[in-house]
C-alpha cells in the first residue's frame, strides 16, 4: 500500500498546475495566439477579410523585394541600436557616478529616475518644445547670440538623421539601464574594485577586469529590453521621424491604416519581419553574450 | 621575499559625518612584527586599515613606511597587502588568474607570473586547485586563495582584516596557526584586525586594544591579559572579576578587600580608603571544599567548559567566576575558601574604572 505522502504528491502537483493554469491561459492566448496569428495572415490566412490564399509567401517577397523596405529596416537598426548604445554608455557613466559619494547624491539618485514614470507621449512632447525649429534650444540660440533667428537652427526633428527619436530613446532608457546596472554594482559591493585596487590595478585596468565583468548581466538583460522595445516602437519615429523611407513599425501601421484593408496581410508580413530580425539579432547577442560567461565560469 | 619595513602611525584621525572613526592613533610596528587591533565593531580597526590601505582619506595625521610618509600615494602605489574579511576574490577568475591578477596588473612577464603563482600556490598549499573557481572552493580555501593573491605581490605590509570571521571553529584554528607560521617565516609585518580576544592572543607579537576610536593599551599579549591598564581592557581581553572595594591598610603595606580577606597590594600610589576596581582572572582563584560555614564563599552555579569547570560563587557582597580544572564537579551550594595570589590581582583607580 502506498505511503501517505506518496499519495499526497498527485495531489499538490495537480493543485499546482491548476493555480498555474490562468496564467498559463493567458500567456498561450495572447502571446502564442498573437504570434500564430500574425505568422497566419502574413502567410496568407485572412478568411475575416475574404482572403484564404494560405499558405503564400508572395506578401514576404513582395516586402523583401522593394528597396523601401530595405531602407526601413536600416533606420530602424539605426535608430534602435544608436539610442541602445548611446543610453548604454551614459548609463554606465551615470551608474558608476551613483557609486560614489557627492553631495546631493540622494536627490539626484531620484531625480534621474523621474522619466521612468513620464510616458514616451510626453518625452515626445519635450523633444518637439526642446529641439523644435521655434523650440527652446533654437530660442536660446537665439538670444546667446548664436543665430540671427530662431529659424536658422539645424533642423533636428523630422530628419533621417533621427536626432529627435534617438533623444527620445535616451531619454526614458537612461535611467532604466542605469538602475539596472547600479542595482549590479550595489549588490557587488565595492570590496572587489578595492582589493584589484591595493593590488595595485589603476582605475582602467579596474573598470575592465572587475567591474565590466560584473556589470555585463546588467547590460545584457537592460540592453536586451530596450532594443527590442526600439525595434518595436512607434510614436517616436511616426512623430520625430523623417518621413518616408518611415522605420518598419511605421511602416507596418500605414498598411494597417491603408483604406485597401487587403494590405493588412502586407503590414503583417512587416510585423513578422521585424520579429523574425529582432529575433536573430537577439539570438546572435545572447550566444556571443553565453560565450564570454563561459569563459568567466559562471555558466 | 619582501624587506621588511616598520609602520609608524603618528595622530592618524578620521571622522565620518556624526561619528569620530579614529580620534589621533599613534602606533609604532616593527619590522616583521604582528600587532592586532582587538576591539569590538566599530572601534575604527577596519577605518585604520583602510586609511594605511588608501581606500579611505585620513583627516590628520601620517603614515610611515621605514619612516617616509606614504599618506600622499594613490592606493596602487602603496605595496600593502590587504585581506578582506569576505575574501573580496574575482568570482569570474580562476584561482591561478586571481592569484596572478596583482602581477599582471603591474605588467610583470608572463613567465615569472606563471612561477610566482606556482610558488604562491604551493605556499598556500592549493597547488592543485589553479583551474578552479571562487564558487568551487571551501571558505578555508578561498582565505588561502586571497592570502595567496596578496602575498605573490610581496606587500610591505599585510594586514587582515578579521579574516576567520566567516569560518567554522576548527577552521579557525587552523587557519590561525597557518597565517602565523606563514608570517613569520616570510618576516611580514602584519596588521591583525579582530573582535575575538582569543584569537588576538594566540596570533599576536603585541596587541593593540581599541575602543570608540582610540587606542587604549599595546602592549604584548601576555601583560594584555594579566596587567591590563584599566577595567575595559581587563573585560575586552578575557573573563573578568572586577570586584568593586577600598583600599585598606596591611600592617606597615596595603591591601584590597576582596571579599574573601583583604590581598595585599602589589601597586604603589594608593592611600587606604581610596575607592578601587580590582581585577581577578578566574582562573586565578583557587578554590577548596570545605564544610558548611567554614568558607569564604557558596557556589551558587557551575558549567562545563570542557578543560575547566566554571562556577559562580558568592563571597561577602561580590560574586566571583573561577575556573577550576578538575574531573571533579563540585555541587551547588557547597562551602569553598578562597585563595588568589596577590600577583594576580591588579587594583584600578577610579580613574581607570569606567568604560
Amino acid at each position: 500500500m502506498p505511503s501517505p505522502i506518496w499519495r499526497r504528491r498527485p495531489t499538490l502537483q495537480r493543485q499546482q498546475v491548476l493555480g498555474l493554469l490562468p496564467l498559463g491561459v493567458v500567456m498561450i492566448v495572447l502571446f502564442g495566439g498573437a504570434l500564430a496569428l500574425a505568422l497566419l495572415q502574413s502567410l496568407g490566412f485572412a478568411p475575416w477579410l475574404g482572403i484564404n490564399s494560405f499558405p503564400d509567401v508572395s506578401y514576404f517577397i513582395a516586402l523583401w523585394g522593394g528597396a523601401s523596405f530595405w531602407w526601413s529596416l536600416w533606420f530602424t537598426l539605426y535608430y534602435s541600436l544608436a539610442a541602445t548604445v548611446i543610453a548604454l554608455v551614459l548609463a554606465i557613466l551615470l551608474a558608476l557616478g551613483l557609486t560614489r559619494a557627492f553631495p546631493g547624491r540622494a536627490v539626484f539618485g531620484s531625480l534621474y529616475k523621474l522619466p521612468l514614470v513620464v510616458p514616451y507621449a510626453v518625452g515626445i512632447a519635450l523633444a518637439v518644445i526642446m529641439m523644435g525649429n521655434g523650440g527652446v534650444l533654437s530660442r536660446l540660440a537665439f538670444a546667446l547670440g548664436w543665430i540671427d533667428d530662431p529659424a536658422q537652427f539645424p533642423l533636428l526633428l523630422t530628419t533621417n538623421a533621427g536626432w529627435g527619436v534617438i533623444a527620445v530613446y535616451v531619454w526614458k532608457q537612461l535611467p532604466f539601464m542605469a538602475l539596472a546596472i547600479h542595482a549590479v554594482l550595489i549588490s557587488a559591493g565595492r570590496e572587489q574594485a578595492e582589493a584589484a585596487a591595493v593590488l595595485g590595478a589603476n582605475r582602467r585596468q579596474i573598470f575592465r577586469e572587475i567591474t565590466w565583468p560584473q556589470i555585463v548581466p546588467g547590460i545584457v538583460s537592460s540592453t536586451l529590453i530596450c532594443f527590442a522595445f526600439n525595434m518595436g516602437a512607434f510614436e517616436a519615429p511616426f512623430i520625430l521621424g523623417g518621413g518616408f523611407p518611415d522605420t518598419l513599425p511605421v511602416m507596418a501601421w500605414r498598411y494597417f491604416n491603408d483604406a485597401d484593408y487587403t494590405l493588412q496581410l502586407q503590414g503583417m508580413a512587416v510585423v513578422v519581419s521585424i520579429g523574425l530580425v529582432a529575433g536573430m539579432m537577439i539570438a546572435v547577442y545572447l550566444a556571443t553574450y553565453r560565450r564570454y560567461e563561459r569563459s568567466l565560469g559562471r555558466v | 621575499m619582501p624587506a621588511m619595513t616598520s609602520v609608524a602611525l603618528q595622530g592618524l584621525a578620521k571622522s565620518f559625518p556624526g561619528a569620530t572613526a579614529l580620534a589621533g592613533i599613534d602606533l609604532t610596528i616593527a619590522p616583521g612584527e604582528l600587532v592586532t587591533l582587538l576591539g569590538p565593531s566599530g572601534c575604527g580597526k577596519s577605518t585604520m586599515l583602510r586609511l594605511i590601505a588608501g581606500l579611505d582619506e585620513r583627516d590628520q595625521g601620517a603614515i610611515l613606511f621605514d619612516g617616509h610618509d606614504i599618506s600622499g600615494l594613490e592606493v596602487s602605489e602603496r605595496n600593502v597587502g590587504l585581506v578582506f574579511q569576505r575574501y573580496a576574490l574575482f568570482p569570474h577568475m580562476t584561482v591561478r588568474r586571481n592569484i596572478a591578477f596583482g602581477l599582471r596588473v603591474r605588467g610583470t612577464p608572463d613567465t615569472e607570473v606563471n612561477s610566482r603563482v606556482n610558488e604562491a600556490l604551493d605556499t598556500v598549499q592549493l597547488g592543485e586547485l589553479g583551474e578552479r573557481f571562487p564558487h568551487q572552493l571551501s571558505g578555508g580555501q578561498m582565505q588561502r586563495v586571497a592570502l595567496a593573491r596578496t602575498l605573490i605581490t610581496r606587500p610591505r605590509l599585510l594586514m587582515l582584516d578579521e579574516p576567520f570571521a566567516a569560518l567554522d571553529a576548527d577552521l579557525r584554528r587552523q587557519m590561525r596557526s597557518f597565517v602565523r607560521d606563514l608570517q613569520q617565516r616570510l618576516g611580514l609585518t602584519t596588521i591583525f584586525v579582530t573582535h575575538d580576544q582569543a584569537e588576538a592572543m594566540e596570533i599576536s607579537d603585541r596587541i593593540a586594544v581599541m575602543q570608540a576610536g582610540r587606542i587604549l593599551q599595546v602592549d604584548q599579549p601576555e601583560t594584555i591579559y594579566h596587567r591590563p591598564v584599566s577595567a575595559v581592557v581587563a573585560r575586552m581581553t578575557g573573563e573578568a572579576n572586577l570586584v568593586p572595594g577600598s583600599v585598606v591598610g596591611l600592617g606597615d603595606a596595603l591591601g584590597v578587600e576582596l571579599g574573601f580577606g583583604p590581598v595585599p597590594l602589589r601597586q604603589n600610589g594608593f592611600t587606604p580608603g581610596t575607592k578601587v576596581l580590582s581585577l581577578i582572572r578566574p582562573e586565578a582563584i583557587a578554590i577548596t571544599p570545605v564544610d558548611p560555614g567554614d568558607g569564604h564563599g557558596a557556589i551558587q552555579s557551575s558549567a562545563f567548559m570542557g578543560q575547566s569547570i566554571r562556577y559562580s560563587i558568592t563571597a561577602g557582597p561580590n560574586t566571583f567566576l573561577v575556573d577550576a580544572v578538575s574531573t571533579r564537579r563540585l555541587v551547588d551550594g557547597q562551602s569553598v575558601l578562597m585563595r588568589v595570589d596577590p600577583a594576580h590581582v591588579s587594583v584600578f583607580p577610579p580613574a581607570n574604572n569606567q568604560a
